[in-house]
């Protein structure tokens, strides 16, 4: 088993190595000029070359490249031309916003959608399971970025319910950091007022990163229910006398769960990548504003950063659900 | 056999099923009894009924596209068929046992065996009013699993499933099955998905638990052989209907039905060593549109005027032996 | 040698188009019992009605609309941020546009965004695909390796980091998301050849002569045509679903064309007052995307029912 993980992060390590060259070999066929774009549009042609030499842009694209590795080993992501902090910092800064804010959809659409997927293969056809079926087919068509318009719309600008933005309100003081996890550092330090804070703005973004994912994992966990359901086995445990409640709940749900696993995995994929919508639209300081904004001024270090960052953090939730499988299903095994 | 010391009696059961092509009659006035202690086997090709019957005294049968239509079970002069399902629960298992055909899609794969010999075993023990602590309920099935000789059971009841061979899983679902003290165990083609070497061992198993707890068995085969070395009594079902029942020793040296006569002929023996293997002509009849009369007609080389029109029911033509057909009186 | 088989002729039915016929009957039958299986279900019936609203609007819209000066450039500063009344059906925009038009016209832009990428997507995917499965050996571990580099970081996330690399812009976006989706296409292809070079009836292929081409293109590729089909009509939804998404942060279209995201974006600043401003154009991409979400399920339903397999979207 250890074997397994050491085999896996190592080609996680290769993996993120051709991701790079990848990207590399794409920004050498763009036309643009990174530095003057950085200088800005009033830049004298001195400060272009003052802003090549200083983000070593003057040099070959394979020198960039090398030299981007040897700042990899020793902790050095480069700088970013737009903040011109090093892109380090600046992602230290950022990714506990968005590790907080996917970790709590992540969780919030697992422990939604997966009791509604079996309340809906257990009452097949009837109103509940109408209702999420539409819910389901219509979620993942459904733009991220407009449903939280949409929801700022009613809920924070007209009626007044929640936030329109941030982390916390303006008045509110973050908590001693420990964590870097508003929720969990406001709890630890016993400070109630920042968690209700907290949590009143994480809600909004937290529900519209989740919609598509409570949509395919209500869909899944239900077609799986209704699969096992149908087994031989569940006959066997009915023979036995076995209560429906321990039948539905464990011992179909643990086989359900198997398939359902993966569409987590996928859905966290996509809940990485909608960080990029949603945080802008809810000026939520992670890491996808800051792509994005990085994004628009071809700052390409950041960038660089990102994805290294989010490439490992996808990877290492791919390894933790394959890990799960072996926690729930015995016969696989991990040489 | 009286009925007052009859245990479980089955009365006049119809049941219905839908289909796509339409509404198959899969039983048609089945009617038998199994006494305290006694063994009885109902033997019959594929789709004539039996596995319905004993799904039936379970209650495990879907409701729709299954109909059950008329007819009784009794267990202890109570209906099966009016239960609800908490009374339903506290008969399964405990009072009445199943044991199952294919033991690799009965057992749950993610669970390991301890964990589902514990439920089932903690399960019985809510329903007598009392409860059991996970320990005793674990030291009861390792005793189980002693009892159904699987070898180390206090380290193999760790293990999953998949971890088991063929034959031991059906020792497993045998252990599973004996753990409620049932008074009645119903087998479903126990041995049909296994080896003829584990066939042996496991119909052993079978007959020695039988005598050392004393369970009434109603024993489902496609194999009359089994069938003989387990059963003292035997009912042979064609296309829903019994058609002779008696007990084995009966069977064997007097059939009375064309059915039954037909299948024994077809038996092989080791000493034909030429000749072609004797068949029944024709196949079995449609369940959707069953033949007028007695369902075996168009086939039975005694027919008559009358099997063409009426039905015939059990009738007692020597001691304990009872057949379905006007050969041995006519309405 | 009997004389009889060689003089052996096919009795001549009444003309070449009844040959036709009969020769492509079970083909027919299938197609009449797809579309009879298709029609049975409401909602793949509702997802083809959508699409097809969608192509029709794409097609004929700029002929329909009523400001088509609107489009691009115009300003009429007078009438800007009107009410959806009976004349500006969806309202106007800042500068006096009117959104119906622009949501219309916008219909045009997504569906050549749509196609571009899934038709790149397919034409890069898919060969390389084939080539993995049939070949094998190095060229398929290759393959896949840069297979799954590819799909080792979420799509929009690469996109972004693509379009990082190249600029902002409406065929930088295209560049980027065409990119992302090819790797689904390799592994659906390279999948299903694997499989079905294991067929027997590729291997009697074989023996009687038939060269590799013949049996790509004879055997193996009819035979990926239902999951592509599936996929693709899937993908184009959610192609024109990310292209929308890129648009809206600002490094896909860029104003003043009228893409739905771009127009979403630049509604941003108009809440709530101007509401219809954002309204509109995302109820465009929802329906757009539905439609093809519902067509694509009915595909699978009736072209490839058992693959209830959740491919990389």
């Amino acid at each position: 088993m250890k074997q397994y993980i050491v085999k896996r992060l190592l080609l996680i390590i290769l993996t993120l190595f051709g991701l790079i060259t990848v990207i590399f070999m794409v920004s050498r066929v763009a036309p643009g000029d990174p530095a003057r774009l950085a200088a800005g549009p009033d830049a004298t042609e001195e400060m272009v070359e003052v802003m090549r030499t200083e983000f070593g842009l003057d040099k070959p694209l394979f020198v960039q490249y090398i030299s981007y590795f040897k700042g990899l080993f020793r902790g050095n992501l480069g700088r970013s031309i737009r903040t011109r902090r090093f892109v380090l910092d600046d992602l230290i800064d950022f990714f506990p916003a968005t590790f907080e804010l996917t970790v709590f959809s992540l969780l919030f659409a697992v422990v939604v959608a997966i009791p509604f997927g079996v309340l809906c293969a257990v009452y097949r056809d009837r109103f509940l399971d109408h209702v999420a079926r539409v819910f389901s087919v219509s979620g993942m068509a459904l733009p991220m970025f407009w449903l939280a318009l949409m929801l700022q719309l009613f809920l924070a600008l007209r009626f007044d319910f929640l936030p329109l933005g941030g982390r916390l309100g303006m008045l509110t003081d973050a908590p001693t950091k420990i964590t870097h996890l508003f929720l969990v550092d406001s709890l630890l330090a016993g400070n109630w007022h920042a968690f209700q804070d907290a949590l009143r703005h994480i809600i909004l973004p937290a529900f519209v990163l989740s919609f598509p994912a409570l949509a395919s994992i209500i869909r899944v966990n239900r077609a799986e229910m209704l699969e096992v359901l149908s087994r031989d086995f569940i006959i066997s445990a009915r023979a036995h006398g076995i209560s429906k409640v321990r039948i539905i709940g464990q011992y179909a749900l643990k086989n359900a769960l198997i398939p359902t696993m993966t569409m987590v995995g996928l859905r966290y994929g996509w809940m990485l990548g909608g960080t990029i919508l949603v945080e802008t639209v809810f000026d939520w300081p992670g890491i996808g504003l800051y792509a994005v904004q990085s994004a628009v001024y071809s700052d390409f270090q950041p960038i660089m950063g990102v994805t290294l960052l989010i490439g490992i953090n996808f990877m290492m939730a791919n390894l933790i659900i394959d890990l799960v499988y072996g926690a729930l299903d015995p016969r696989v095994r991990y040489e | 056999m009286n009925t007052e010391s009859s245990i479980l009696t089955v009365k006049d059961l119809r049941i219905h099923f839908d289909t796509f092509e339409g509404r198959a009659q899969v039983l048609d006035g089945c009617s038998f009894r199994l006494g305290k202690g006694d063994t009885l086997g109902l033997v019959g090709e594929t789709g004539c009924g039996k596995s319905i019957t004993a799904k039936a005294i379970l209650g495990l049968l879907p409701v729709p596209p299954t109909r059950i239509v008329s007819g009784e079970i009794l267990f202890h002069d109570k209906n099966l068929l009016s239960l609800s399902e908490g009374e339903w629960r506290r008969i399964r298992g405990s009072q009445i046992a199943m044991i199952f055909q294919d033991p690799m899609t009965y057992l749950n794969p993610v669970f390991s065996i301890e964990k589902q010999m514990v439920d089932v075993i903690r399960g019985h023990a809510r329903h007598r009013n009392g409860s059991m602590s996970r320990r005793a309920a674990r030291e009861k099935a390792i005793a189980l699993l002693e009892a159904a000789h699987i070898a180390n059971p206090r380290s193999r009841i760790r293990e999953f499933p998949h971890e088991f061979s063929g034959g031991m899983r059906q020792r497993v679902l045998i252990a599973m099955a004996l753990a409620g003290d049932p008074e009645i165990l119903i087998a479903d083609e126990p041995t049909t998905a296994l080896d003829v070497t584990i066939q042996a061992q496991i119909l052993r198993l079978i007959k020695e638990l039988v005598e050392r707890f004393h369970h009434s068995v109603l024993l489902i085969s496609h194999d009359l052989g089994i069938v003989a070395s387990v059963c003292r009594r035997i009912a042979v079902m064609y296309a829903g209907d019994i058609v002779e029942l008696t007990t084995i020793e009966r069977i064997f040296q007097s059939p009375a039905h064309p059915y039954t006569k037909g299948l024994l002929r077809a038996i092989p023996d080791l000493s034909t060593r030429e000749g072609k293997l004797v068949g029944i002509t024709g196949s079995i009849p449609d369940l959707i549109d069953p033949p007028k009369g007695c369902r075996f007609h168009p086939r039975c080389p005694y027919v008559m005027g009358v099997c063409k029109e009426v039905k015939p029911v059990l009738k007692e033509v020597a001691e304990e032996h009872q057949v379905a057909c006007f050969l041995f009186g006519l309405p | 040698m009997n004389d009889a088989w060689t003089n052996l002729k096919p009795i001549k039915t009444s003309g070449i188009w009844d040959q036709w016929k009969e020769e492509h009957e079970s083909l027919f039958r299938d197609i009449r019992l797809s579309l009879y299986l298709f029609s049975r279900s409401p909602l793949s019936v509702t997802g083809m009605i959508l699409v097809g609203v969608f192509f029709l609007i794409a097609l004929i819209g700029p002929m329909i609309v009523p400001f088509p000066e609107d489009a691009t450039g115009a300003v009429h500063m007078s009438q800007k941020l009107i009410e959806p009344d009976s004349r500006f059906w969806f309202g106007t925009d800042e500068m006096g546009r009117d959104i119906f038009t622009r949501v219309i016209l916008g219909t045009r832009i997504s569906l050549r965004i749509g196609l571009i990428i899934v038709c790149v997507a397919m034409g890069i995917g898919v060969p390389l695909g084939i080539t993995a499965g049939f070949v094998g050996g190095w060229i398929n571990e290759v393959v896949m390796r840069i297979t799954d580099i590819f799909l080792s970081i979420p799509g929009l996330l690469l996109a972004l980091a693509i379009i990082g690399a190249l600029g902002p812009g409406i065929t930088n976006s295209m560049i980027a998301l065409s990119l992302v989706w090819w790797p689904g296409y390799v592994r659906l292809v390279q999948g299903k050849t694997l499989s079905l070079k294991e067929e027997a009836f590729i291997e009697a292929a074989h023996s009687v002569g038939a060269g590799k081409a013949r049996i790509i293109f004879l055997h193996i590729l009819p035979n990926c045509t239902s999951p592509i089909i599936v996929k693709a009509s899937m993908d184009m939804g959610m192609a024109i679903l990310a292209a929308a998404g890129l648009g809206f942060v600002g490094v896909g279209a860029q104003p003043p064309a009228p893409e739905w995201g771009a127009m979403i974006s630049a509604a941003r600043n108009y809440l709530p007052n101007w509401w219809w401003y954002a309204v509109f154009p995302g109820l465009a991409i929802f329906v757009t995307v539905l439609g093809f979400n519902l067509l694509g399920d009915g595909l699978r339903d009736i072209l490839d029912p058992q693959s209830r397999g959740y491919y990389r979207e």
